[in-house]
Protein backbone atom coordinates (compact mmCIF):
# COMPACT_ATOMS: atom_id res chain seq x y z
CA UNK A 1 0.00 0.00 0.00
CA UNK A 2 1.49 3.32 -1.07
CA UNK A 3 0.15 5.85 1.39
CA UNK A 4 -0.16 9.61 1.03
CA UNK A 5 3.12 10.22 2.87
CA UNK A 6 4.92 8.01 0.36
CA UNK A 7 3.30 9.89 -2.52
CA UNK A 8 4.35 13.24 -1.03
CA UNK A 9 7.93 12.04 -0.52
CA UNK A 10 8.13 10.64 -4.05
CA UNK A 11 6.60 13.78 -5.54
CA UNK A 12 9.17 15.83 -3.70
CA UNK A 13 11.99 13.74 -5.19
CA UNK A 14 10.51 14.49 -8.62
CA UNK A 15 10.07 18.19 -7.76
CA UNK A 16 6.41 17.76 -8.61
CA UNK A 17 3.70 19.79 -6.86
CA UNK A 18 0.48 17.84 -6.23
CA UNK A 19 -2.86 18.99 -4.87
CA UNK A 20 -4.43 17.11 -1.91
CA UNK A 21 -6.99 15.56 -4.30
CA UNK A 22 -4.20 14.39 -6.61
CA UNK A 23 -2.28 12.89 -3.68
CA UNK A 24 -5.41 11.02 -2.58
CA UNK A 25 -6.14 9.66 -6.06
CA UNK A 26 -2.53 8.79 -6.83
CA UNK A 27 -2.14 6.89 -3.58
CA UNK A 28 -4.99 4.59 -4.64
CA UNK A 29 -3.84 4.29 -8.24
CA UNK A 30 -0.17 3.72 -7.50
CA UNK A 31 -1.02 1.10 -4.89
CA UNK A 32 -3.05 -0.79 -7.51
CA UNK A 33 -0.40 -0.45 -10.19
CA UNK A 34 2.50 -1.45 -7.96
CA UNK A 35 0.51 -4.42 -6.60
CA UNK A 36 0.15 -5.56 -10.22
CA UNK A 37 3.83 -4.88 -10.90
CA UNK A 38 4.69 -7.23 -8.02
CA UNK A 39 3.63 -10.12 -10.28
CA UNK A 40 7.16 -10.22 -11.66
CA UNK A 41 8.15 -11.70 -8.30
CA UNK A 42 6.60 -14.94 -9.52
CA UNK A 43 9.47 -15.29 -11.96
CA UNK A 44 12.55 -17.23 -11.02
CA UNK A 45 15.21 -14.70 -11.88
CA UNK A 46 18.14 -16.29 -10.11
CA UNK A 47 21.24 -16.14 -12.27
CA UNK A 48 19.61 -13.86 -14.83
CA UNK A 49 21.52 -10.77 -15.93
CA UNK A 50 19.55 -7.53 -16.16
CA UNK A 51 19.00 -6.12 -19.66
CA UNK A 52 19.32 -2.37 -19.80
CA UNK A 53 19.32 -2.36 -23.58
CA UNK A 54 17.61 -4.88 -25.83
CA UNK A 55 20.40 -4.63 -28.35
CA UNK A 56 24.07 -4.90 -27.38
CA UNK A 57 25.38 -1.37 -27.01
CA UNK A 58 29.03 -0.58 -26.68
CA UNK A 59 30.68 2.61 -25.62
CA UNK A 60 30.97 4.87 -28.61
CA UNK A 61 33.55 7.51 -29.24
CA UNK A 62 33.00 10.49 -31.45
CA UNK A 63 34.56 10.20 -34.91
CA UNK A 64 37.46 12.63 -35.04
CA UNK A 65 36.15 14.88 -32.25
CA UNK A 66 36.57 18.02 -34.34
CA UNK A 67 34.63 20.98 -32.99
CA UNK A 68 31.78 22.01 -35.30
CA UNK A 69 29.54 25.04 -35.27
CA UNK A 70 26.12 24.02 -33.99
CA UNK A 71 24.52 27.08 -35.50
CA UNK A 72 21.80 27.25 -32.89
CA UNK A 73 23.27 29.21 -29.97
CA UNK A 74 21.29 32.34 -30.73
CA UNK A 75 18.13 30.36 -31.43
CA UNK A 76 18.50 28.06 -28.42
CA UNK A 77 18.04 30.87 -25.92
CA UNK A 78 14.89 32.19 -27.63
CA UNK A 79 12.64 29.61 -26.02
CA UNK A 80 13.71 30.58 -22.51
CA UNK A 81 10.98 32.14 -20.36
CA UNK A 82 13.55 34.66 -19.10
CA UNK A 83 17.02 35.33 -20.42
CA UNK A 84 19.46 38.15 -20.87
CA UNK A 85 20.69 37.18 -24.29
CA UNK A 86 23.44 34.90 -23.03
CA UNK A 87 22.26 33.37 -19.75
CA UNK A 88 18.99 31.83 -18.62
CA UNK A 89 17.51 33.78 -15.71
CA UNK A 90 15.86 31.97 -12.81
CA UNK A 91 14.67 32.88 -9.28
CA UNK A 92 17.42 33.15 -6.69
CA UNK A 93 19.02 29.84 -5.85
CA UNK A 94 20.39 30.82 -2.48
CA UNK B 1 -10.65 12.76 -61.52
CA UNK B 2 -9.01 11.05 -58.52
CA UNK B 3 -8.94 13.08 -55.35
CA UNK B 4 -5.17 13.38 -55.06
CA UNK B 5 -5.37 13.23 -51.25
CA UNK B 6 -6.33 9.54 -51.50
CA UNK B 7 -3.00 8.61 -53.13
CA UNK B 8 -0.30 6.51 -51.55
CA UNK B 9 3.34 7.67 -51.61
CA UNK B 10 4.22 5.32 -54.46
CA UNK B 11 1.19 6.34 -56.52
CA UNK B 12 1.94 10.05 -56.02
CA UNK B 13 5.59 9.46 -56.87
CA UNK B 14 4.56 7.83 -60.15
CA UNK B 15 2.31 10.77 -61.06
CA UNK B 16 5.02 13.29 -60.16
CA UNK B 17 7.66 11.38 -62.15
CA UNK B 18 5.41 11.17 -65.22
CA UNK B 19 4.37 14.82 -64.80
CA UNK B 20 0.69 13.87 -64.43
CA UNK B 21 0.48 15.73 -61.12
CA UNK B 22 2.63 18.27 -59.34
CA UNK B 23 3.55 18.40 -55.69
CA UNK B 24 1.60 21.65 -55.42
CA UNK B 25 -1.55 19.96 -56.80
CA UNK B 26 -1.19 17.02 -54.42
CA UNK B 27 -0.45 19.26 -51.44
CA UNK B 28 -3.42 21.51 -52.27
CA UNK B 29 -5.68 18.44 -52.46
CA UNK B 30 -4.49 17.29 -49.03
CA UNK B 31 -4.96 20.78 -47.56
CA UNK B 32 -8.47 20.95 -49.05
CA UNK B 33 -9.33 17.60 -47.52
CA UNK B 34 -8.00 18.79 -44.16
CA UNK B 35 -10.22 21.84 -44.39
CA UNK B 36 -13.23 19.65 -45.13
CA UNK B 37 -12.65 16.86 -42.62
CA UNK B 38 -10.27 17.87 -39.82
CA UNK B 39 -13.05 19.53 -37.83
CA UNK B 40 -14.69 16.12 -37.36
CA UNK B 41 -11.49 14.21 -36.53
CA UNK B 42 -9.13 16.54 -34.65
CA UNK B 43 -5.99 14.76 -35.90
CA UNK B 44 -3.73 17.82 -35.88
CA UNK B 45 -2.28 20.04 -33.17
CA UNK B 46 -0.61 22.36 -35.69
CA UNK B 47 -1.28 22.96 -39.37
CA UNK B 48 1.28 24.76 -41.52
CA UNK B 49 -0.29 25.23 -44.96
CA UNK B 50 1.94 28.17 -45.99
CA UNK B 51 5.11 26.24 -45.21
CA UNK B 52 3.71 23.19 -47.02
CA UNK B 53 2.84 25.14 -50.17
CA UNK B 54 6.24 26.85 -50.18
CA UNK B 55 7.92 23.45 -49.91
CA UNK B 56 5.71 22.02 -52.68
CA UNK B 57 6.49 24.99 -54.90
CA UNK B 58 10.20 24.50 -54.36
CA UNK B 59 9.82 20.83 -55.33
CA UNK B 60 7.98 21.68 -58.57
CA UNK B 61 10.64 24.29 -59.42
CA UNK B 62 13.44 21.80 -58.81
CA UNK B 63 11.73 19.16 -60.96
CA UNK B 64 11.19 21.69 -63.77
CA UNK B 65 14.94 22.35 -63.65
CA UNK B 66 15.60 18.61 -64.05
CA UNK B 67 16.28 17.49 -60.47
CA UNK B 68 16.25 13.73 -59.82
CA UNK B 69 12.98 12.74 -58.16
CA UNK B 70 13.63 10.86 -54.90
CA UNK B 71 10.80 8.69 -53.50
CA UNK B 72 9.55 11.19 -50.88
CA UNK B 73 10.02 14.29 -53.04
CA UNK B 74 6.95 16.47 -52.94
CA UNK B 75 4.99 14.05 -50.74
CA UNK B 76 2.79 15.69 -48.02
CA UNK B 77 3.59 14.16 -44.63
CA UNK B 78 2.20 14.86 -41.16
CA UNK B 79 4.68 13.82 -38.44
CA UNK B 80 3.61 13.15 -34.86
CA UNK B 81 4.08 16.24 -32.71
CA UNK B 82 6.93 14.52 -30.86
CA UNK B 83 9.43 15.14 -33.66
CA UNK B 84 11.30 18.42 -33.40
CA UNK B 85 10.61 20.45 -36.54
CA UNK B 86 12.70 23.59 -36.87
CA UNK B 87 10.54 26.68 -36.83
CA UNK B 88 7.30 24.69 -36.43
CA UNK B 89 5.74 24.53 -32.97
CA UNK B 90 6.34 21.18 -31.27
CA UNK B 91 4.30 20.45 -28.15
CA UNK B 92 4.47 16.71 -27.49
CA UNK B 93 0.77 17.05 -26.63
CA UNK B 94 1.67 18.89 -23.44
CA UNK B 95 0.83 22.23 -21.82
CA UNK B 96 4.44 22.39 -20.65
CA UNK B 97 5.60 22.78 -24.29
CA UNK B 98 2.54 24.60 -25.62
CA UNK B 99 4.56 27.34 -27.32
CA UNK B 100 7.89 25.62 -27.91
CA UNK B 101 9.50 26.31 -31.29
CA UNK B 102 12.44 23.96 -31.88
CA UNK B 103 15.73 25.45 -33.15
CA UNK B 104 16.59 22.28 -35.06
CA UNK B 105 15.08 19.29 -36.86
CA UNK B 106 15.00 15.74 -35.59
CA UNK B 107 17.31 13.55 -37.68
CA UNK B 108 14.31 11.65 -39.05
CA UNK B 109 12.63 14.90 -40.11
CA UNK B 110 15.87 16.18 -41.64
CA UNK B 111 16.19 12.98 -43.67
CA UNK B 112 12.66 13.48 -45.04
CA UNK B 113 13.38 17.15 -45.75
CA UNK B 114 16.63 16.19 -47.50
CA UNK B 115 14.39 14.30 -49.95
CA UNK B 116 12.18 17.40 -50.13
CA UNK B 117 9.13 15.88 -48.50
CA UNK B 118 6.38 18.37 -47.63
CA UNK B 119 5.15 18.90 -44.05
CA UNK B 120 1.47 19.85 -43.75
CA UNK B 121 1.25 19.81 -39.96
CA UNK B 122 1.98 18.02 -36.67
CA UNK B 123 -0.36 15.36 -35.40
CA UNK B 124 -2.00 14.86 -32.02
CA UNK B 125 -0.69 12.38 -29.46
CA UNK B 126 -1.06 11.31 -25.86
CA UNK B 127 0.93 13.73 -23.71
CA UNK B 128 4.64 12.80 -23.93
CA UNK B 129 3.57 9.67 -25.80
CA UNK B 130 2.17 8.17 -22.60
CA UNK B 131 -1.11 6.49 -23.38
CA UNK B 132 -3.06 4.18 -25.65
CA UNK B 133 -5.93 6.43 -26.74
CA UNK B 134 -4.61 9.95 -27.47
CA UNK B 135 -7.08 11.12 -24.79
CA UNK B 136 -4.36 12.50 -22.53
CA UNK B 137 -3.33 15.18 -25.04
CA UNK B 138 -3.55 18.63 -23.47
CA UNK B 139 -5.00 20.05 -26.67
CA UNK B 140 -7.81 17.83 -27.90
CA UNK B 141 -9.10 14.31 -28.28
CA UNK B 142 -8.75 12.76 -31.71
CA UNK B 143 -11.64 10.70 -33.09
CA UNK B 144 -11.37 7.42 -34.93
CA UNK B 145 -12.37 8.12 -38.58
CA UNK B 146 -14.12 4.72 -38.73
CA UNK B 147 -16.43 5.59 -35.81
CA UNK B 148 -16.33 9.09 -34.41
CA UNK B 149 -17.23 7.97 -30.87
CA UNK B 150 -14.22 5.64 -30.69
CA UNK B 151 -10.58 6.31 -29.85
CA UNK B 152 -8.07 6.24 -32.69
CA UNK B 153 -5.63 4.43 -30.40
CA UNK B 154 -2.47 5.95 -28.99
CA UNK B 155 -0.12 7.41 -28.46
CA UNK B 156 0.22 8.07 -32.24
CA UNK B 157 -3.56 8.46 -32.60
CA UNK B 158 -3.44 11.72 -34.53
CA UNK B 159 -1.05 10.19 -37.07
CA UNK B 160 -3.20 7.08 -37.51
CA UNK B 161 -6.39 9.11 -37.92
CA UNK B 162 -4.73 11.50 -40.38
CA UNK B 163 -3.39 8.71 -42.62
CA UNK B 164 -6.67 6.78 -42.43
CA UNK B 165 -8.74 9.86 -43.35
CA UNK B 166 -6.38 10.97 -46.16
CA UNK B 167 -5.33 14.11 -44.28
CA UNK B 168 -1.74 13.39 -45.36
CA UNK B 169 -0.17 10.77 -47.61
CA UNK B 170 1.78 9.29 -44.71
CA UNK B 171 2.96 10.01 -41.20
CA UNK B 172 5.76 9.22 -38.80
CA UNK B 173 4.90 7.92 -35.35
CA UNK B 174 6.84 6.61 -32.37
CA UNK B 175 6.45 3.29 -30.55
CA UNK B 176 7.57 2.66 -26.97
CA UNK B 177 5.01 0.05 -25.88
CA UNK B 178 2.87 -0.18 -29.02
CA UNK B 179 2.18 3.42 -29.93
CA UNK B 180 2.59 2.94 -33.69
CA UNK B 181 1.12 -0.55 -34.01
CA UNK B 182 -1.97 -0.16 -31.82
CA UNK B 183 -3.35 3.02 -33.46
CA UNK B 184 -2.46 1.55 -36.88
CA UNK B 185 -4.56 -1.48 -35.95
CA UNK B 186 -7.44 0.66 -34.66
CA UNK B 187 -7.47 2.85 -37.80
CA UNK B 188 -6.80 0.25 -40.49
CA UNK B 189 -3.42 1.47 -41.66
CA UNK B 190 0.12 0.09 -41.72
CA UNK B 191 2.56 0.93 -38.94
CA UNK B 192 6.11 -0.34 -38.44
CA UNK B 193 8.26 -0.23 -35.31
CA UNK B 194 11.78 -1.04 -36.54
CA UNK B 195 14.44 -2.93 -34.55
CA UNK B 196 15.65 -0.78 -31.68
CA UNK B 197 18.56 1.24 -33.01
CA UNK B 198 17.59 1.15 -36.71
CA UNK B 199 16.32 4.72 -36.63
CA UNK B 200 17.94 7.69 -34.92
CA UNK B 201 16.14 9.04 -31.88
CA UNK B 202 17.96 12.37 -32.09
CA UNK B 203 15.56 15.29 -31.96
CA UNK B 204 12.61 13.11 -31.01
CA UNK B 205 11.28 13.98 -27.58
CA UNK B 206 12.32 11.10 -25.34
CA UNK B 207 9.92 9.03 -23.27
CA UNK B 208 11.79 5.79 -22.46
CA UNK B 209 15.19 5.75 -24.09
CA UNK B 210 15.74 1.99 -24.20
CA UNK B 211 12.29 1.39 -25.71
CA UNK B 212 11.47 4.35 -28.01
CA UNK B 213 11.64 3.76 -31.75
CA UNK B 214 10.59 5.93 -34.65
CA UNK B 215 8.64 4.46 -37.56
CA UNK B 216 6.37 5.01 -40.57
CA UNK B 217 2.56 5.02 -40.50
CA UNK B 218 1.23 4.61 -44.02
CA UNK B 219 -1.67 3.56 -46.25
CA UNK B 220 0.05 0.39 -47.46
CA UNK B 221 3.09 -1.82 -46.96
CA UNK B 222 5.01 -0.48 -49.98
CA UNK B 223 4.79 3.06 -48.58
CA UNK B 224 6.10 1.87 -45.21
CA UNK B 225 9.06 0.17 -46.90
CA UNK B 226 9.80 3.35 -48.86
CA UNK B 227 9.76 5.48 -45.70
CA UNK B 228 11.91 2.99 -43.80
CA UNK B 229 14.54 3.26 -46.53
CA UNK B 230 14.68 7.01 -45.91
CA UNK B 231 14.68 7.08 -42.12
CA UNK B 232 16.91 4.15 -41.15
CA UNK B 233 20.64 4.48 -40.60
CA UNK B 234 23.35 5.16 -38.08
CA UNK B 235 23.38 8.70 -36.75
CA UNK B 236 26.46 10.08 -35.02
CA UNK B 237 24.12 12.15 -32.86
CA UNK B 238 22.36 9.07 -31.45
CA UNK B 239 24.92 6.70 -30.01
CA UNK B 240 22.26 4.01 -29.55
CA UNK B 241 21.67 3.93 -33.30
CA UNK B 242 23.21 0.81 -34.77
CA UNK B 243 26.17 0.76 -37.08
CA UNK B 244 24.59 -1.67 -39.54
CA UNK B 245 23.86 -1.30 -43.22
CA UNK B 246 20.31 -0.54 -44.31
CA UNK B 247 18.96 -2.90 -46.97
CA UNK B 248 16.51 -1.65 -49.60
CA UNK B 249 13.29 -2.77 -47.93
CA UNK B 250 11.33 -2.42 -51.18
CA UNK B 251 13.33 -5.30 -52.69
CA UNK B 252 11.23 -7.93 -50.84
CA UNK B 253 7.90 -6.65 -52.14
CA UNK B 254 6.05 -9.10 -54.39
CA UNK B 255 8.23 -12.00 -53.23
CA UNK B 256 6.60 -15.35 -52.57
CA UNK B 257 6.35 -16.42 -48.93
CA UNK B 258 6.15 -20.12 -49.75
CA UNK B 259 7.97 -22.15 -47.15
CA UNK B 260 8.43 -19.31 -44.65
CA UNK B 261 7.81 -20.50 -41.10
CA UNK B 262 5.27 -18.52 -39.11
CA UNK B 263 4.88 -18.87 -35.35
CA UNK B 264 1.54 -18.28 -33.65
CA UNK B 265 2.05 -17.85 -29.90
CA UNK B 266 -0.65 -19.46 -27.80
CA UNK B 267 -0.10 -16.84 -25.08
CA UNK B 268 -1.22 -14.12 -27.48
CA UNK B 269 -4.83 -15.28 -27.29
CA UNK B 270 -5.43 -13.69 -23.92
CA UNK B 271 -8.43 -13.74 -21.57
CA UNK B 272 -10.75 -10.95 -22.48
CA UNK B 273 -9.86 -11.07 -26.16
CA UNK B 274 -12.93 -10.36 -28.26
CA UNK B 275 -14.41 -13.11 -30.42
CA UNK B 276 -14.18 -10.82 -33.44
CA UNK B 277 -10.42 -10.32 -32.98
CA UNK B 278 -9.86 -14.08 -32.53
CA UNK B 279 -11.87 -14.96 -35.62
CA UNK B 280 -10.26 -12.27 -37.75
CA UNK B 281 -6.71 -13.23 -36.79
CA UNK B 282 -7.50 -16.91 -37.42
CA UNK B 283 -8.75 -15.98 -40.89
CA UNK B 284 -5.57 -13.96 -41.54
CA UNK B 285 -3.44 -16.92 -40.44
CA UNK B 286 -5.37 -19.18 -42.82
CA UNK B 287 -4.64 -16.70 -45.59
CA UNK B 288 -0.92 -16.99 -44.79
CA UNK B 289 -1.22 -20.78 -45.01
CA UNK B 290 -2.93 -20.41 -48.40
CA UNK B 291 0.04 -18.31 -49.51
CA UNK B 292 2.35 -21.21 -48.67
CA UNK B 293 3.53 -20.30 -45.18
CA UNK B 294 4.09 -23.07 -42.70
CA UNK B 295 2.22 -22.02 -39.56
CA UNK B 296 3.01 -23.61 -36.22
CA UNK B 297 2.00 -22.95 -32.65
CA UNK B 298 4.80 -21.55 -30.50
CA UNK B 299 5.05 -20.63 -26.85
CA UNK B 300 6.31 -17.41 -25.30
CA UNK B 301 5.68 -18.33 -21.66
CA UNK B 302 6.88 -15.08 -20.11
CA UNK B 303 4.40 -12.92 -22.07
CA UNK B 304 2.26 -12.59 -18.95
CA UNK B 305 5.00 -10.63 -17.18
CA UNK B 306 5.47 -8.13 -20.00
CA UNK B 307 3.03 -5.46 -18.83
CA UNK B 308 4.35 -5.46 -15.27
CA UNK B 309 7.93 -5.34 -16.54
CA UNK B 310 7.17 -2.49 -18.93
CA UNK B 311 5.27 -0.42 -16.38
CA UNK B 312 8.33 -0.50 -14.13
CA UNK B 313 11.01 0.17 -16.77
CA UNK B 314 9.22 2.73 -18.96
CA UNK B 315 8.10 5.06 -16.16
CA UNK B 316 11.58 4.79 -14.58
CA UNK B 317 13.19 5.97 -17.80
CA UNK B 318 10.46 8.57 -18.30
CA UNK B 319 11.04 10.04 -14.86
CA UNK B 320 14.64 10.71 -15.92
CA UNK B 321 13.75 12.01 -19.39
CA UNK B 322 11.06 14.39 -18.17
CA UNK B 323 13.23 15.94 -15.47
CA UNK B 324 14.39 18.51 -18.02
CA UNK B 325 10.96 20.20 -18.18
CA UNK B 326 11.66 22.49 -15.29
CA UNK B 327 10.91 25.96 -16.65
CA UNK B 328 14.57 26.97 -16.89
CA UNK B 329 15.55 26.82 -20.55
CA UNK B 330 12.31 26.33 -22.49
CA UNK B 331 8.61 25.63 -22.09
CA UNK B 332 6.21 26.69 -19.41
CA UNK B 333 7.51 28.56 -16.36
CA UNK B 334 5.19 29.19 -13.43
CA UNK B 335 5.73 32.10 -11.07
CA UNK B 336 7.64 31.26 -7.91
CA UNK B 337 9.71 32.82 -5.15
CA UNK B 338 12.46 30.26 -5.23
CA UNK B 339 14.06 27.93 -7.74
CA UNK B 340 12.62 24.84 -6.07
CA UNK B 341 9.16 26.35 -6.02
CA UNK B 342 9.53 27.19 -9.72
CA UNK B 343 10.28 23.51 -10.49
CA UNK B 344 7.36 22.29 -8.36
CA UNK B 345 4.80 24.74 -9.71
CA UNK B 346 5.89 24.38 -13.34
CA UNK B 347 5.67 20.60 -13.25
CA UNK B 348 2.49 20.69 -11.19
CA UNK B 349 0.74 22.98 -13.66
CA UNK B 350 2.48 21.80 -16.82
CA UNK B 351 2.02 18.03 -16.71
CA UNK B 352 -1.26 16.13 -17.08
CA UNK B 353 -2.51 13.32 -14.86
CA UNK B 354 -1.08 10.39 -16.83
CA UNK B 355 2.36 11.97 -17.05
CA UNK B 356 2.35 12.72 -13.31
CA UNK B 357 1.31 9.15 -12.58
CA UNK B 358 4.19 7.73 -14.62
CA UNK B 359 6.77 10.15 -13.25
CA UNK B 360 5.74 9.09 -9.74
CA UNK B 361 5.87 5.38 -10.54
CA UNK B 362 9.28 5.86 -12.13
CA UNK B 363 10.67 7.94 -9.28
CA UNK B 364 9.31 5.42 -6.77
CA UNK B 365 10.85 2.35 -8.41
CA UNK B 366 14.22 4.06 -8.74
CA UNK B 367 14.28 5.43 -5.20
CA UNK B 368 16.54 3.92 -2.59
CA UNK B 369 15.06 0.87 -0.97
CA UNK B 370 13.02 -0.02 -4.05
CA UNK B 371 15.59 -0.01 -6.87
CA UNK B 372 16.55 -3.69 -6.50
CA UNK B 373 13.04 -4.86 -5.69
CA UNK B 374 11.52 -3.34 -8.81
CA UNK B 375 13.84 -1.84 -11.38
CA UNK B 376 16.65 -4.39 -11.39
CA UNK B 377 14.13 -7.22 -11.20
CA UNK B 378 12.23 -5.78 -14.15
CA UNK B 379 15.43 -5.59 -16.17
CA UNK B 380 16.03 -9.26 -15.42
CA UNK B 381 12.45 -10.08 -16.42
CA UNK B 382 13.20 -8.21 -19.65
CA UNK B 383 16.12 -10.57 -20.33
CA UNK B 384 13.88 -13.58 -19.84
CA UNK B 385 11.14 -12.17 -22.09
CA UNK B 386 13.69 -11.41 -24.84
CA UNK B 387 15.13 -14.92 -24.56
CA UNK B 388 11.67 -16.43 -25.22
CA UNK B 389 11.67 -14.65 -28.59
CA UNK B 390 15.27 -15.42 -29.54
CA UNK B 391 14.65 -19.12 -28.74
CA UNK B 392 11.47 -19.13 -30.83
CA UNK B 393 13.19 -17.46 -33.77
CA UNK B 394 15.51 -20.48 -34.02
CA UNK B 395 12.49 -22.33 -35.40
CA UNK B 396 10.34 -19.71 -37.14
CA UNK B 397 11.01 -16.76 -39.43
CA UNK B 398 8.27 -14.45 -38.13
CA UNK B 399 5.75 -14.46 -35.29
CA UNK B 400 2.18 -13.32 -35.95
CA UNK B 401 -0.84 -12.55 -33.83
CA UNK B 402 -3.27 -9.85 -32.82
CA UNK B 403 -2.20 -6.30 -31.95
CA UNK B 404 -4.81 -5.61 -29.28
CA UNK B 405 -7.34 -7.80 -27.43
CA UNK B 406 -10.32 -5.76 -28.69
CA UNK B 407 -11.24 -3.17 -31.30
CA UNK B 408 -11.03 0.52 -30.36
CA UNK B 409 -12.96 1.31 -27.20
CA UNK B 410 -15.20 4.36 -26.85
CA UNK B 411 -13.78 7.77 -26.01
CA UNK B 412 -13.90 8.20 -22.23
CA UNK B 413 -14.45 4.50 -21.56
CA UNK B 414 -11.12 3.74 -19.84
CA UNK B 415 -9.88 7.11 -18.62
CA UNK B 416 -10.80 6.38 -14.98
CA UNK B 417 -9.03 3.06 -14.82
CA UNK B 418 -5.33 3.43 -15.70
CA UNK B 419 -4.48 -0.19 -14.95
CA UNK B 420 -7.18 -1.42 -17.38
CA UNK B 421 -5.67 0.80 -20.06
CA UNK B 422 -2.17 -0.55 -19.34
CA UNK B 423 -3.32 -4.17 -19.58
CA UNK B 424 -4.51 -3.65 -23.17
CA UNK B 425 -0.87 -3.17 -24.21
CA UNK B 426 0.00 -6.81 -23.44
CA UNK B 427 0.48 -7.82 -27.08
CA UNK B 428 2.59 -4.91 -28.25
CA UNK B 429 4.90 -4.37 -25.26
CA UNK B 430 7.03 -7.52 -25.68
CA UNK B 431 8.52 -6.37 -29.01
CA UNK B 432 9.70 -3.14 -27.36
CA UNK B 433 11.19 -4.96 -24.38
CA UNK B 434 12.99 -7.35 -26.71
CA UNK B 435 14.02 -4.65 -29.21
CA UNK B 436 12.46 -6.58 -32.11
CA UNK B 437 10.99 -5.16 -35.32
CA UNK B 438 7.19 -5.41 -35.32
CA UNK B 439 4.36 -4.08 -37.42
CA UNK B 440 0.60 -3.95 -37.81
CA UNK B 441 -1.37 -4.10 -41.03
CA UNK B 442 -5.14 -4.19 -41.69
CA UNK B 443 -6.74 -7.64 -41.66
CA UNK B 444 -10.44 -7.10 -41.16
CA UNK B 445 -13.18 -5.48 -39.11
CA UNK B 446 -15.20 -6.29 -36.03
CA UNK B 447 -19.00 -6.44 -35.98
CA UNK B 448 -18.84 -2.89 -34.63
CA UNK B 449 -17.32 -1.72 -37.93
CA UNK B 450 -13.98 -1.03 -36.25
CA UNK B 451 -10.69 -2.19 -37.79
CA UNK B 452 -8.55 -5.10 -36.65
CA UNK B 453 -4.82 -5.31 -37.36
CA UNK B 454 -2.49 -8.28 -37.81
CA UNK B 455 0.80 -8.03 -35.94
CA UNK B 456 3.98 -9.45 -37.44
CA UNK B 457 7.17 -9.60 -35.35
CA UNK B 458 10.54 -10.25 -36.92
CA UNK B 459 14.03 -11.31 -35.90
CA UNK B 460 16.35 -8.52 -34.79
CA UNK B 461 17.29 -6.46 -37.89
CA UNK B 462 15.08 -8.63 -40.10
CA UNK B 463 12.46 -6.04 -41.08
CA UNK B 464 12.80 -7.42 -44.61
CA UNK B 465 11.19 -10.82 -43.90
CA UNK B 466 8.50 -9.14 -41.82
CA UNK B 467 7.72 -6.77 -44.71
CA UNK B 468 7.81 -9.63 -47.19
CA UNK B 469 5.11 -11.54 -45.28
CA UNK B 470 3.06 -8.37 -44.72
CA UNK B 471 3.12 -7.44 -48.40
CA UNK B 472 2.17 -10.91 -49.55
CA UNK B 473 -0.80 -10.90 -47.17
CA UNK B 474 -1.81 -7.39 -48.18
CA UNK B 475 -1.71 -8.11 -51.91
CA UNK B 476 -3.86 -11.23 -51.43
CA UNK B 477 -6.57 -9.19 -49.67
CA UNK B 478 -8.10 -5.76 -50.13
CA UNK B 479 -8.37 -4.43 -46.58
CA UNK B 480 -5.85 -1.73 -47.48
CA UNK B 481 -8.20 -0.31 -50.11
CA UNK B 482 -11.06 0.27 -47.70
CA UNK B 483 -11.71 3.85 -46.55
CA UNK B 484 -13.83 5.11 -43.64
CA UNK B 485 -17.29 6.12 -44.83
CA UNK B 486 -19.06 9.40 -44.28
CA UNK B 487 -16.09 11.73 -43.78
Amino acid sequence: MIDKEQIKKTANLARLELSPEEIEKLSVQLSEIMAYAESINQLDLSGVKPTAHAVEVENVFRDGDEPIVSGIIGKAIENAPEHDGIFFRVPKVL
Amino acid sequence: MTDLSTLTIHQAHELIKTKKASSTEITKAVLARIEKVEGKIGAFITLCPEIALAQANAVDDAIAKGAAIKPLMGIPLAPKDIYLTEGIKTTCGSHILHDFIPPYNATVIQKCLNEQAVIVGKTNLDEFAMGSSTESSYFKKTKNPWRLDAIPGGSSGGSAAAVSADLCLASLGTDTGGSIRQPASHCSIVGIKPTYGRVSRYGTIAFASSLDQMGPMTKDVEDAAIMLNTICGRDGKDSTSLNVSVPDFTKVLHHSVKGLKVGLPKEFFVDGMSGAVCKTIEAAVKQLKDLGCEVREVSLPNTKYAVATYYIIAPAEASANLARYDGVRFGLREKANSLNEMYQNTKGKGFGAEVKRRILIGTYVLSSGYYDAYYIKAQKARTVIRQDYLETFKNVDVIVGPVTPTTAFKLGEKTDDPLQMYLSDILTIPANLAGLPAMSLPCGFGDDGLPIGLQIIGRPLDEATMIQVAHAYEQATDWHRKKPAGI
